[in-house]
């Protein structure tokens, strides 16, 4: 089998979405720039839409982490293609995070924090029934409640079982009475579908 | 007891408040670092430590969100995630996000096949819908005396025979499903003893002729093995399962032979020249004692990303070359398709010290036993 053409420069080597490209520490700028196509692709399949007008900012940081670490480390390097969207991943989730807590600072009211389609009688009752579903969750059976939690966050049964290494039955079954315990607990706190 | 599924409108209102609490949420803490619900997501990390970023999760919409943009990701990227993989098998990351490669020739000429490869395959996807835990394997383990070639290839070959097509010499046409534009595809074709009866690289179509010189050492009735390796613009390579299909020795009716006025004689093949590929070299095994059997210089496997229930085994056979090259590789014990392809794959790109007669390498047929077994915790 043909293994797919692979372009070396210096010493530091990078296996990217695209087959293989390489990147040395000073001299491929062609490849750095390789580099930064691909994990803009990456970053932008990350991004939420809220997000997406800082692509190219968090493509440059995600760039620049991977690169601190290839010039960390002596030696050829190699990373898997999932390696360059972990890296999107992290920066994506760092500035996220970061926007969220920037959000109890009034001085910066102009950053979009919010989906275009909310409007604030719906936030209040959105905040007010995540409120009670977060207050059920935490009264449930801790094993439900982790399959009711994934469930929730659209992982089959399938999936359940092998996150929690359990038999799908048993999965299956955490997961049907946990919703059903979950309900119930909605429902005396007044919130239903 | 009903199943439990997403598409229960009251669970889908109800994960879609829970998803709207990130919108009003501010990240805590004590939240986990990114890479770490990236790998718990993905089986990556011990059970206890996913256990207790499941349960951060409830507590923390931000964390959940962070999950769940995790999760779509490993759907969409499912075979894109092996971090640190220093296998030189490029092949082994994308396989299996890509179908299968179906021959056309087998589809047409058996539905039944597909049938089965349909079953195969559903049995395979349900097998591992049973299975939890991570991967401990034990490669190249001495593979028991009973599964030892020729039984096991024998097998093998019983199983296809009830599914080949019959091709004739003259027109011994090989078609499959074409891969995305611009793929290129290999074809090897083997003989029941690995024999390698034809090989062609880089072609841009989705068929292969192969030629007429090269099967005439093949005797009638015999059953060829074949398989494609496509590459994909990009330069990945996406290997298919094997097939099976049988020589018919063409005969020219007795009218053809005896009626010059008919006008296809014209059309007939022209006789072959005499350029009969030549005998090929005995393949020795672990039965010629005065054999020395080859030593794996690089083997490296492919990971096996299936959660798993119970044990499982893989029994491969590769054919070694008197350079230590693989010629070629066949399943005879398969555990789950999509691993199979990985494993063919991977089995080109592996190196051996040749096997030795008198001083003469030679080549030689090994037998690897993989087995797939549950965690132990």
């Amino acid at each position: 089998m043909a293994e797919a053409p692979r372009r070396r420069v210096s010493s530091l080597s990078i296996r990217s979405s695209e087959g293989f490209t390489t990147a040395s520490a000073g001299a491929a700028v062609a490849d750095v720039e390789q580099l930064r196509v691909d994990i803009l692709r990456a970053v932008r399949s990350v991004c939420p839409r809220w997000l997406a007008n800082q692509a190219d900012d968090l493509t440059q940081v995600a760039v620049s982490r991977i690169l601190d670490r290839l010039l960390a480390m002596e030696g050829k390097l190699e990373f898997a293609p999932g390696y360059i969207y972990r890296t999107a991943y992290s920066v994506v989730i760092d500035e996220i995070r970061r926007r969220r807590r920037l959000r109890e600072i009034p001085l910066e009211p102009d950053v979009p924090l919010q989906s275009g389609e909310a409007n604030p009688e719906r936030q209040t009752v959105g905040r007010e029934v995540g409120k009670a579903i977060t207050g059920c969750l935490s009264r449930l059976a801790t094993s439900r409640r982790r399959a009711v939690m994934l469930h929730l966050m659209g992982h089959s049964v399938d999936e359940i079982s092998a996150l929690l290494e359990c038999r799908c039955k048993q999965a299956e079954n955490l997961v049907y009475r946990g919703m059903g315990d979950l309900r119930a607990c909605l429902k005396t706190r007044g919130v239903k579908p | 007891m009903n199943r439990v599924t997403r598409s229960d409108p009251r669970d889908a209102w109800i994960a879609a408040a829970l998803g709207s609490r990130a919108e009003h949420s501010h990240p805590r803490n004590d939240c986990p670092l990114p890479e770490r619900i990236w790998d718990a997501v993905r089986l990556q990390v011990s059970l206890d430590d996913r256990l207790e970023i499941i349960d951060h999760l409830a507590e923390c919409p931000t964390c959940s969100e962070a999950w769940s943009l995790a999760a779509e990701l490993e759907i969409a990227h499912e075979q894109l995630d092996q971090p640190n993989v220093t296998a030189p098998a490029p092949a082994s990351v994308v396989l299996a996000a890509w179908p299968a490669y179906i021959p056309a020739s087998a589809r047409s000429l058996s539905a039944s096949y597909g049938r089965n490869a349909l079953l195969i395959g559903t049995a395979a996807v349900l097998f591992v819908a049973l299975g939890i835990g991570l991967l401990l394997r034990r490669p190249d383990a001495q593979l028991p005396r009973d599964a030892q070639p020729p039984r096991e290839l024998t097998e093998l070959l019983q199983r296809l025979d009830q599914q080949v097509a019959d091709l004739s010499q003259s027109d011994f046409r090989l078609r499959w499903t074409p891969g995305p534009a611009g793929a290129r595809y290999d074809v090897t074709v083997l003989t029941p003893d690995m024999d390698v009866v034809a090989e062609v690289r880089n072609l841009d179509v989705a068929e292969y002729q192969v030629p007429p010189e090269r099967l005439a050492a093949v005797t009638e009735g015999t059953t060829l093995l074949w398989r494609i390796i496509a590459h994909t613009p990009e330069g990945s390579p996406v290997s298919s399962g094997q097939f099976a299909v049988r020589l018919r020795q063409e005969r020219p009716s007795p009218r053809a032979l005896t009626d010059p006025a008919r006008s296809d004689v014209s059309s007939l093949p022209p006789e072959a020249p005499d350029t009969r590929a030549p005998q090929a070299a005995k393949i020795y095994d672990s039965n010629d004692a005065d054999v020395t059997a080859p030593a794996a210089v690089r083997q490296d496997m492919p990971p096996f990303t299936t959660p798993v229930l119970t044990e499982r085994k893989v029994v491969l056979f590769i054919v070694i070359d008197e350079t230590g090259a693989v010629e070629s590789a066949i399943i005879s014990k398969s555990s789950d398709s999509a691993y199979d392809r990985m494993l063919l794959a991977a089995a080109k790109l592996w190196a051996y010290r040749p096997a030795m007669r008198n001083g003469v390498a030679v080549k030689y047929r090994k037998g690897i036993q993989v087995t797939v077994t549950p965690p132990t915790n």
